[in-house]
Protein backbone atom coordinates (compact mmCIF):
# COMPACT_ATOMS: atom_id res chain seq x y z
CA UNK A 1 0.00 0.00 0.00
CA UNK A 2 2.87 2.36 0.82
CA UNK A 3 3.66 3.01 -2.85
CA UNK A 4 0.04 3.87 -3.73
CA UNK A 5 -0.74 7.52 -4.28
CA UNK A 6 -3.39 8.96 -1.97
CA UNK A 7 -3.53 12.57 -3.09
CA UNK A 8 -2.28 13.98 -6.35
CA UNK A 9 -2.43 17.72 -6.93
CA UNK A 10 -1.19 18.88 -10.31
CA UNK A 11 -0.71 22.46 -11.46
CA UNK A 12 -3.56 23.77 -9.34
CA UNK A 13 -4.35 27.45 -9.37
CA UNK A 14 -7.08 29.02 -7.27
CA UNK A 15 -8.16 32.59 -7.81
CA UNK A 16 -10.92 34.05 -5.66
CA UNK A 17 -12.88 36.64 -7.62
CA UNK A 18 -13.33 40.03 -6.01
CA UNK A 19 -15.72 42.78 -7.00
CA UNK A 20 -13.03 45.06 -8.38
CA UNK A 21 -9.77 43.98 -9.99
CA UNK A 22 -8.37 40.63 -11.08
CA UNK A 23 -9.17 38.60 -7.99
CA UNK A 24 -6.99 37.20 -5.26
CA UNK A 25 -4.61 34.44 -6.24
CA UNK A 26 -4.54 31.99 -3.35
CA UNK A 27 -2.65 29.19 -5.09
CA UNK A 28 -0.56 29.34 -8.23
CA UNK A 29 0.60 26.24 -10.07
CA UNK A 30 0.75 24.03 -6.99
CA UNK A 31 1.72 20.40 -7.46
CA UNK A 32 1.88 17.86 -4.66
CA UNK A 33 1.88 14.11 -4.26
CA UNK A 34 0.99 12.38 -1.01
CA UNK A 35 1.50 8.64 -0.81
CA UNK A 36 -0.79 6.40 1.15
CA UNK A 37 0.46 6.00 4.70
CA UNK A 38 2.53 9.14 4.47
CA UNK A 39 2.23 11.82 7.15
CA UNK A 40 2.34 15.32 5.68
CA UNK A 41 2.17 18.67 7.42
CA UNK A 42 1.49 21.87 5.53
CA UNK A 43 3.27 24.71 7.29
CA UNK A 44 3.18 28.37 6.41
CA UNK A 45 2.13 31.80 7.59
CA UNK A 46 -1.56 32.51 7.80
CA UNK A 47 -3.15 33.42 4.50
CA UNK A 48 -0.66 31.47 2.41
CA UNK A 49 -3.28 29.04 1.09
CA UNK A 50 -2.95 25.97 3.34
CA UNK A 51 -6.66 25.79 4.00
CA UNK A 52 -7.49 26.56 0.39
CA UNK A 53 -5.39 23.63 -0.78
CA UNK A 54 -7.03 21.30 1.75
CA UNK A 55 -10.47 22.54 0.76
CA UNK A 56 -9.70 21.76 -2.88
CA UNK A 57 -8.56 18.25 -1.97
CA UNK A 58 -11.73 17.75 0.09
CA UNK A 59 -13.87 19.09 -2.78
CA UNK A 60 -15.29 21.87 -0.62
CA UNK A 61 -14.10 24.26 -3.32
CA UNK A 62 -13.10 23.87 -6.97
CA UNK A 63 -9.73 24.89 -8.45
CA UNK A 64 -9.66 27.63 -11.08
CA UNK A 65 -7.32 25.43 -13.12
CA UNK A 66 -5.41 22.22 -12.62
CA UNK A 67 -6.56 18.83 -11.34
CA UNK A 68 -6.90 17.14 -7.97
CA UNK A 69 -7.19 13.38 -7.67
CA UNK A 70 -7.75 11.43 -4.46
CA UNK A 71 -7.13 7.67 -4.47
CA UNK A 72 -6.93 7.89 -8.24
CA UNK A 73 -10.35 9.52 -8.64
CA UNK A 74 -11.33 13.13 -9.22
CA UNK A 75 -11.78 14.90 -5.86
CA UNK A 76 -15.53 15.19 -6.43
CA UNK A 77 -15.97 11.45 -6.94
CA UNK A 78 -13.72 10.59 -3.99
CA UNK A 79 -15.88 12.77 -1.74
CA UNK A 80 -19.11 11.18 -2.94
CA UNK A 81 -17.57 7.73 -2.48
CA UNK A 82 -16.49 8.73 1.04
CA UNK A 83 -12.97 7.45 0.49
CA UNK A 84 -11.55 9.59 3.30
CA UNK A 85 -12.54 11.59 6.34
CA UNK A 86 -11.91 15.16 7.34
CA UNK A 87 -11.31 16.50 10.83
CA UNK A 88 -12.39 20.11 10.74
CA UNK A 89 -10.58 22.79 12.68
CA UNK A 90 -13.56 23.63 14.89
CA UNK A 91 -15.76 20.94 16.37
CA UNK A 92 -18.97 21.81 14.46
CA UNK A 93 -21.07 19.52 16.61
CA UNK A 94 -24.85 19.70 16.26
CA UNK A 95 -26.15 21.13 19.55
CA UNK A 96 -29.50 19.31 19.43
CA UNK A 97 -27.78 15.93 19.32
CA UNK A 98 -26.13 14.21 22.27
CA UNK A 99 -22.43 13.50 22.03
CA UNK A 100 -23.18 9.91 21.08
CA UNK A 101 -25.69 10.98 18.44
CA UNK A 102 -23.07 13.36 17.03
CA UNK A 103 -20.57 10.53 16.66
CA UNK A 104 -23.30 8.44 15.12
CA UNK A 105 -24.22 11.09 12.55
CA UNK A 106 -22.05 9.98 9.60
CA UNK A 107 -23.11 6.36 10.07
CA UNK A 108 -26.73 7.47 10.11
CA UNK A 109 -26.20 9.50 6.95
CA UNK A 110 -24.84 6.39 5.28
CA UNK A 111 -27.85 4.35 6.35
CA UNK A 112 -26.00 1.99 8.65
CA UNK A 113 -28.41 -0.15 10.72
CA UNK A 114 -29.07 1.12 14.26
CA UNK A 115 -27.54 -1.86 16.08
CA UNK A 116 -24.31 -1.62 14.09
CA UNK A 117 -24.21 2.12 14.75
CA UNK A 118 -24.51 1.68 18.50
CA UNK A 119 -21.73 -0.87 18.64
CA UNK A 120 -19.45 1.27 16.50
CA UNK A 121 -20.15 4.39 18.61
CA UNK A 122 -19.22 2.53 21.82
CA UNK A 123 -16.04 1.26 20.17
CA UNK A 124 -15.05 4.74 19.00
CA UNK A 125 -15.78 6.36 22.32
CA UNK A 126 -13.44 3.95 24.07
CA UNK A 127 -10.87 4.57 21.34
CA UNK A 128 -10.70 8.28 22.09
CA UNK A 129 -11.04 7.77 25.82
CA UNK A 130 -14.54 9.09 26.30
CA UNK A 131 -16.19 5.85 27.36
CA UNK A 132 -15.72 6.57 31.07
CA UNK A 133 -18.10 9.43 30.54
CA UNK A 134 -20.42 7.53 28.21
CA UNK A 135 -23.18 7.35 30.80
CA UNK A 136 -23.20 11.12 30.97
CA UNK A 137 -22.61 11.77 27.32
CA UNK A 138 -25.51 9.61 26.28
CA UNK A 139 -27.84 12.34 27.46
CA UNK A 140 -25.65 15.39 27.65
CA UNK A 141 -25.36 17.92 24.90
CA UNK A 142 -22.01 18.99 23.44
CA UNK A 143 -22.47 22.38 25.16
CA UNK A 144 -22.08 20.65 28.52
CA UNK A 145 -18.64 19.26 27.64
CA UNK A 146 -15.23 20.81 27.97
CA UNK A 147 -13.73 22.03 24.72
CA UNK A 148 -11.25 19.18 24.74
CA UNK A 149 -14.02 16.65 25.09
CA UNK A 150 -15.89 18.43 22.36
CA UNK A 151 -12.98 18.02 19.96
CA UNK A 152 -12.70 14.39 20.91
CA UNK A 153 -16.42 14.00 20.35
CA UNK A 154 -15.82 15.27 16.87
CA UNK A 155 -12.74 13.33 15.97
CA UNK A 156 -14.22 9.83 15.97
CA UNK A 157 -16.59 10.97 13.25
CA UNK A 158 -14.01 10.79 10.50
CA UNK A 159 -12.83 7.23 11.21
CA UNK A 160 -16.39 6.13 11.87
CA UNK A 161 -17.36 6.75 8.30
CA UNK A 162 -14.04 5.75 6.84
CA UNK A 163 -13.75 2.38 8.42
CA UNK A 164 -17.26 1.71 7.28
CA UNK A 165 -16.18 2.21 3.72
CA UNK A 166 -13.13 0.16 4.79
CA UNK A 167 -10.59 2.54 3.39
CA UNK A 168 -7.53 3.84 5.14
CA UNK A 169 -8.46 6.95 7.04
CA UNK A 170 -6.50 9.94 5.95
CA UNK A 171 -7.04 13.11 7.81
CA UNK A 172 -6.41 16.07 5.58
CA UNK A 173 -5.70 18.34 8.49
CA UNK B 1 -43.02 24.00 37.69
CA UNK B 2 -42.98 26.95 40.07
CA UNK B 3 -41.86 29.02 37.09
CA UNK B 4 -45.01 28.05 35.24
CA UNK B 5 -47.25 28.88 38.21
CA UNK B 6 -45.47 32.20 38.53
CA UNK B 7 -45.99 33.02 34.86
CA UNK B 8 -49.67 32.12 34.96
CA UNK B 9 -50.03 34.18 38.15
CA UNK B 10 -48.34 37.18 36.56
CA UNK B 11 -50.55 36.83 33.48
CA UNK B 12 -53.69 36.77 35.61
CA UNK B 13 -52.39 39.73 37.61
CA UNK B 14 -51.94 41.71 34.39
CA UNK B 15 -55.58 41.09 33.42
CA UNK B 16 -56.78 42.15 36.88
CA UNK B 17 -54.58 45.24 36.68
CA UNK B 18 -56.10 46.14 33.30
CA UNK B 19 -59.58 45.90 34.86
CA UNK B 20 -58.53 48.02 37.81
CA UNK B 21 -57.12 50.73 35.51
CA UNK B 22 -60.35 50.67 33.48
CA UNK B 23 -62.54 51.09 36.56
CA UNK B 24 -60.18 53.62 38.15
CA UNK B 25 -60.26 55.87 35.09
CA UNK B 26 -64.02 55.46 34.83
CA UNK B 27 -64.35 56.52 38.48
CA UNK B 28 -62.09 59.57 38.44
CA UNK B 29 -62.09 60.60 34.76
CA UNK B 30 -64.43 63.41 33.62
CA UNK B 31 -67.69 62.21 32.03
CA UNK B 32 -66.97 64.04 28.77
CA UNK B 33 -63.40 62.76 28.59
CA UNK B 34 -60.38 65.00 28.17
CA UNK B 35 -59.91 67.08 25.06
CA UNK B 36 -57.18 69.52 24.22
CA UNK B 37 -58.01 72.17 21.61
CA UNK B 38 -60.92 70.14 20.30
CA UNK B 39 -58.83 66.95 20.08
CA UNK B 40 -60.17 64.06 22.15
CA UNK B 41 -57.25 62.64 24.13
CA UNK B 42 -58.96 60.46 26.72
CA UNK B 43 -62.32 58.72 26.18
CA UNK B 44 -65.62 59.59 27.81
CA UNK B 45 -66.35 57.73 31.01
CA UNK B 46 -70.12 57.41 30.62
CA UNK B 47 -71.72 53.99 30.93
CA UNK B 48 -72.36 54.14 27.19
CA UNK B 49 -68.67 54.59 26.28
CA UNK B 50 -67.11 52.58 29.10
CA UNK B 51 -69.49 50.10 30.73
CA UNK B 52 -68.56 48.70 34.13
CA UNK B 53 -66.69 45.40 33.98
CA UNK B 54 -69.32 43.75 36.18
CA UNK B 55 -71.99 44.99 33.74
CA UNK B 56 -70.12 43.30 30.88
CA UNK B 57 -69.94 40.05 32.83
CA UNK B 58 -73.59 40.29 33.89
CA UNK B 59 -74.61 40.97 30.28
CA UNK B 60 -72.65 37.92 29.11
CA UNK B 61 -74.76 35.75 31.41
CA UNK B 62 -78.10 37.14 30.17
CA UNK B 63 -79.92 35.92 27.04
CA UNK B 64 -78.88 37.37 23.68
CA UNK B 65 -82.27 39.03 23.11
CA UNK B 66 -85.76 39.08 24.51
CA UNK B 67 -87.19 36.43 22.17
CA UNK B 68 -88.33 33.11 23.62
CA UNK B 69 -85.61 30.47 24.15
CA UNK B 70 -82.76 32.85 23.40
CA UNK B 71 -79.45 31.38 24.66
CA UNK B 72 -77.23 33.38 27.03
CA UNK B 73 -74.71 35.66 25.37
CA UNK B 74 -71.70 33.72 26.63
CA UNK B 75 -72.74 30.40 25.05
CA UNK B 76 -73.57 32.11 21.79
CA UNK B 77 -70.20 33.91 21.57
CA UNK B 78 -68.28 30.86 22.75
CA UNK B 79 -69.88 28.70 20.05
CA UNK B 80 -69.15 31.35 17.45
CA UNK B 81 -65.56 31.55 18.77
CA UNK B 82 -65.11 27.78 18.47
CA UNK B 83 -66.41 27.86 14.92
CA UNK B 84 -64.02 30.71 14.05
CA UNK B 85 -61.14 28.93 15.77
CA UNK B 86 -61.83 25.90 13.56
CA UNK B 87 -61.77 28.06 10.45
CA UNK B 88 -58.60 29.81 11.62
CA UNK B 89 -56.93 26.42 12.27
CA UNK B 90 -57.68 25.31 8.72
CA UNK B 91 -56.29 28.64 7.53
CA UNK B 92 -53.16 28.27 9.65
CA UNK B 93 -52.64 24.72 8.42
CA UNK B 94 -52.91 25.73 4.76
CA UNK B 95 -50.81 28.82 5.38
CA UNK B 96 -48.09 26.85 7.15
CA UNK B 97 -47.89 24.24 4.41
CA UNK B 98 -47.73 26.87 1.67
CA UNK B 99 -45.32 29.05 3.67
CA UNK B 100 -43.00 26.16 4.48
CA UNK B 101 -43.13 24.92 0.89
CA UNK B 102 -42.14 28.36 -0.37
CA UNK B 103 -39.31 28.53 2.19
CA UNK B 104 -38.00 25.15 0.99
CA UNK B 105 -38.16 26.32 -2.62
CA UNK B 106 -36.32 29.54 -1.77
CA UNK B 107 -33.68 27.68 0.24
CA UNK B 108 -33.11 25.15 -2.55
CA UNK B 109 -32.87 27.63 -5.39
CA UNK B 110 -31.25 30.98 -4.83
CA UNK B 111 -33.00 32.21 -7.98
CA UNK B 112 -36.35 31.40 -6.40
CA UNK B 113 -35.44 33.46 -3.36
CA UNK B 114 -34.72 36.55 -5.44
CA UNK B 115 -37.79 35.91 -7.57
CA UNK B 116 -40.35 35.01 -4.90
CA UNK B 117 -39.40 36.98 -1.79
CA UNK B 118 -40.35 40.43 -3.14
CA UNK B 119 -43.75 39.02 -4.17
CA UNK B 120 -44.29 37.66 -0.67
CA UNK B 121 -43.67 41.09 0.82
CA UNK B 122 -45.89 42.66 -1.83
CA UNK B 123 -48.68 40.15 -1.15
CA UNK B 124 -49.00 41.43 2.41
CA UNK B 125 -49.55 45.00 1.29
CA UNK B 126 -52.82 44.14 -0.49
CA UNK B 127 -55.66 45.20 1.82
CA UNK B 128 -57.62 42.20 3.07
CA UNK B 129 -60.89 44.03 2.62
CA UNK B 130 -60.18 44.35 -1.11
CA UNK B 131 -59.28 40.68 -1.38
CA UNK B 132 -62.22 39.18 0.46
CA UNK B 133 -64.97 39.72 -2.15
CA UNK B 134 -62.62 38.45 -4.89
CA UNK B 135 -61.94 35.20 -3.06
CA UNK B 136 -65.63 34.73 -2.30
CA UNK B 137 -66.53 35.20 -5.96
CA UNK B 138 -63.76 32.86 -7.17
CA UNK B 139 -64.84 30.31 -4.61
CA UNK B 140 -68.40 30.54 -5.88
CA UNK B 141 -67.18 29.22 -9.24
CA UNK B 142 -65.38 26.23 -7.75
CA UNK B 143 -67.39 23.08 -8.07
CA UNK B 144 -66.40 19.47 -8.57
CA UNK B 145 -69.07 16.81 -8.33
CA UNK B 146 -70.93 17.10 -5.08
CA UNK B 147 -68.31 19.38 -3.53
CA UNK B 148 -69.54 22.87 -3.05
CA UNK B 149 -67.53 25.87 -2.00
CA UNK B 150 -68.81 27.32 1.23
CA UNK B 151 -68.39 30.75 2.69
CA UNK B 152 -66.19 29.56 5.58
CA UNK B 153 -63.72 28.14 3.07
CA UNK B 154 -63.21 31.60 1.63
CA UNK B 155 -62.61 32.83 5.17
CA UNK B 156 -60.04 30.05 5.73
CA UNK B 157 -58.27 30.95 2.48
CA UNK B 158 -58.05 34.60 3.57
CA UNK B 159 -56.72 33.53 6.98
CA UNK B 160 -54.14 31.35 5.20
CA UNK B 161 -53.18 34.31 3.04
CA UNK B 162 -52.22 36.25 6.17
CA UNK B 163 -50.69 33.29 8.00
CA UNK B 164 -48.33 31.98 5.31
CA UNK B 165 -46.15 35.08 5.29
CA UNK B 166 -44.54 34.91 8.76
CA UNK B 167 -44.15 31.15 8.35
CA UNK B 168 -42.41 31.51 4.98
CA UNK B 169 -40.03 34.22 6.20
CA UNK B 170 -39.28 32.49 9.53
CA UNK B 171 -38.80 29.07 7.95
CA UNK B 172 -36.47 30.50 5.29
CA UNK B 173 -34.31 32.13 7.95
CA UNK B 174 -34.32 28.92 9.95
CA UNK B 175 -33.39 26.72 6.99
CA UNK B 176 -30.53 29.08 6.18
CA UNK B 177 -29.38 29.26 9.79
CA UNK B 178 -26.86 26.37 10.01
CA UNK B 179 -23.26 27.49 10.21
CA UNK B 180 -21.08 27.17 7.12
CA UNK B 181 -18.94 24.66 9.03
CA UNK B 182 -21.89 22.31 9.51
CA UNK B 183 -23.04 22.65 5.92
CA UNK B 184 -19.50 21.75 4.80
CA UNK B 185 -19.43 18.84 7.21
CA UNK B 186 -22.51 17.38 5.53
CA UNK B 187 -21.00 18.18 2.15
CA UNK B 188 -17.86 16.30 3.15
CA UNK B 189 -19.99 13.31 4.16
CA UNK B 190 -21.33 13.30 0.62
CA UNK B 191 -24.89 13.98 1.81
CA UNK B 192 -27.40 15.16 -0.73
CA UNK B 193 -29.87 18.01 -0.30
CA UNK B 194 -32.51 15.77 1.24
CA UNK B 195 -30.26 14.28 3.94
CA UNK B 196 -28.85 17.71 4.74
CA UNK B 197 -32.40 19.01 5.05
CA UNK B 198 -33.51 16.21 7.33
CA UNK B 199 -30.52 16.04 9.65
CA UNK B 200 -29.25 19.61 9.59
CA UNK B 201 -31.55 22.28 8.20
CA UNK B 202 -34.87 21.09 9.64
CA UNK B 203 -33.62 20.66 13.23
CA UNK B 204 -31.76 23.97 12.97
CA UNK B 205 -34.90 25.74 11.77
CA UNK B 206 -37.02 24.86 14.83
CA UNK B 207 -35.99 27.87 16.97
CA UNK B 208 -37.02 30.12 14.06
CA UNK B 209 -40.08 28.15 13.07
CA UNK B 210 -41.87 28.21 16.43
CA UNK B 211 -42.03 32.00 16.82
CA UNK B 212 -43.02 32.19 13.15
CA UNK B 213 -45.88 29.77 13.76
CA UNK B 214 -46.96 31.81 16.77
CA UNK B 215 -47.09 34.91 14.58
CA UNK B 216 -48.86 32.90 11.90
CA UNK B 217 -51.48 31.70 14.38
CA UNK B 218 -52.18 35.26 15.50
CA UNK B 219 -52.40 36.36 11.86
CA UNK B 220 -54.80 33.51 11.09
CA UNK B 221 -57.11 34.62 13.91
CA UNK B 222 -57.06 38.25 12.77
CA UNK B 223 -57.55 37.15 9.18
CA UNK B 224 -60.51 34.99 10.15
CA UNK B 225 -62.25 37.74 12.12
CA UNK B 226 -61.66 40.39 9.45
CA UNK B 227 -62.67 38.01 6.66
CA UNK B 228 -65.86 37.01 8.47
CA UNK B 229 -66.75 40.67 8.80
CA UNK B 230 -65.98 41.53 5.18
CA UNK B 231 -67.49 38.42 3.57
CA UNK B 232 -70.52 38.38 5.83
CA UNK B 233 -69.89 34.75 6.77
CA UNK B 234 -72.43 33.54 9.32
CA UNK B 235 -71.76 31.67 12.52
CA UNK B 236 -68.36 33.16 13.31
CA UNK B 237 -67.15 35.59 15.94
CA UNK B 238 -66.55 38.34 13.36
CA UNK B 239 -70.23 38.41 12.58
CA UNK B 240 -71.16 38.70 16.26
CA UNK B 241 -68.67 41.52 16.84
CA UNK B 242 -70.47 43.56 14.16
CA UNK B 243 -73.96 42.48 15.23
CA UNK B 244 -73.45 43.26 18.91
CA UNK B 245 -71.65 46.52 18.21
CA UNK B 246 -74.69 47.69 16.26
CA UNK B 247 -76.77 47.47 19.42
CA UNK B 248 -74.08 49.51 21.18
CA UNK B 249 -76.20 52.57 21.89
CA UNK B 250 -78.90 50.63 23.72
CA UNK B 251 -76.89 47.73 25.08
CA UNK B 252 -73.23 48.83 25.39
CA UNK B 253 -72.04 45.99 27.63
CA UNK B 254 -73.02 43.32 25.09
CA UNK B 255 -70.31 44.22 22.56
CA UNK B 256 -67.50 43.25 24.92
CA UNK B 257 -68.38 39.55 25.04
CA UNK B 258 -67.34 38.74 21.45
CA UNK B 259 -64.23 40.90 21.85
CA UNK B 260 -63.24 38.93 24.95
CA UNK B 261 -63.81 35.68 23.05
CA UNK B 262 -61.63 36.93 20.17
CA UNK B 263 -58.85 37.56 22.70
CA UNK B 264 -59.34 34.09 24.19
CA UNK B 265 -59.13 32.63 20.67
CA UNK B 266 -55.79 34.32 20.17
CA UNK B 267 -54.52 32.98 23.48
CA UNK B 268 -55.79 29.49 22.63
CA UNK B 269 -54.02 29.56 19.27
CA UNK B 270 -50.76 30.70 20.89
CA UNK B 271 -51.23 27.98 23.52
CA UNK B 272 -51.64 25.27 20.89
CA UNK B 273 -48.42 26.38 19.19
CA UNK B 274 -46.64 26.46 22.57
CA UNK B 275 -47.79 22.89 23.25
CA UNK B 276 -46.43 21.80 19.89
CA UNK B 277 -43.19 23.56 20.79
CA UNK B 278 -42.90 21.74 24.10
CA UNK B 279 -42.45 18.45 22.24
CA UNK B 280 -39.49 19.91 20.34
CA UNK B 281 -37.60 21.05 23.41
CA UNK B 282 -34.18 19.70 22.53
CA UNK B 283 -34.11 21.67 19.28
CA UNK B 284 -34.87 24.96 21.02
CA UNK B 285 -31.46 25.83 22.31
CA UNK B 286 -31.46 29.45 21.37
CA UNK B 287 -34.88 30.61 20.33
CA UNK B 288 -34.93 33.81 18.36
CA UNK B 289 -37.66 36.36 17.97
CA UNK B 290 -38.47 37.41 14.45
Amino acid sequence: MSHAIAVQVSHVTKIFPVKKGDGVTALAEVSLTVNAGEFVSLIGPSGCGKSTLLRLIADLDQPTSGAVTVFGKPAHQARLDQDYGIAFQSAGLLPWRTVEANIELPLQLHRVPAATRRARVAELMSLVGLSDFAANFRTSSPAACSSGSRLRGRSPRAPSCCSWTSRSARSTR
Amino acid sequence: MTGLVRRIGLGALAIVLLGVIWELYKAVGPAEGVDVAGLQLLPRTTDLAMPHIWDMIARALEPVNSSEGSPPVWTSVLLAGLSSLGTASVGLLIGSIVGFGLALLMQRFRVAESAVLPWLVLSQTVPLIALAPLIVSWGGRVQFGTFEWERWMSVAVIAAYLAFFPVAVGALRGLQSPDEINVELFHAYGSGWWATLRYLRLPASVPYLLPALRLGAASAIIGTVVAEVSTGAKGGIGRLIIEYAQSGSSDPAKAYSPIAVAVIMGLAAAGIVALAGATLKRYRRNEVTV
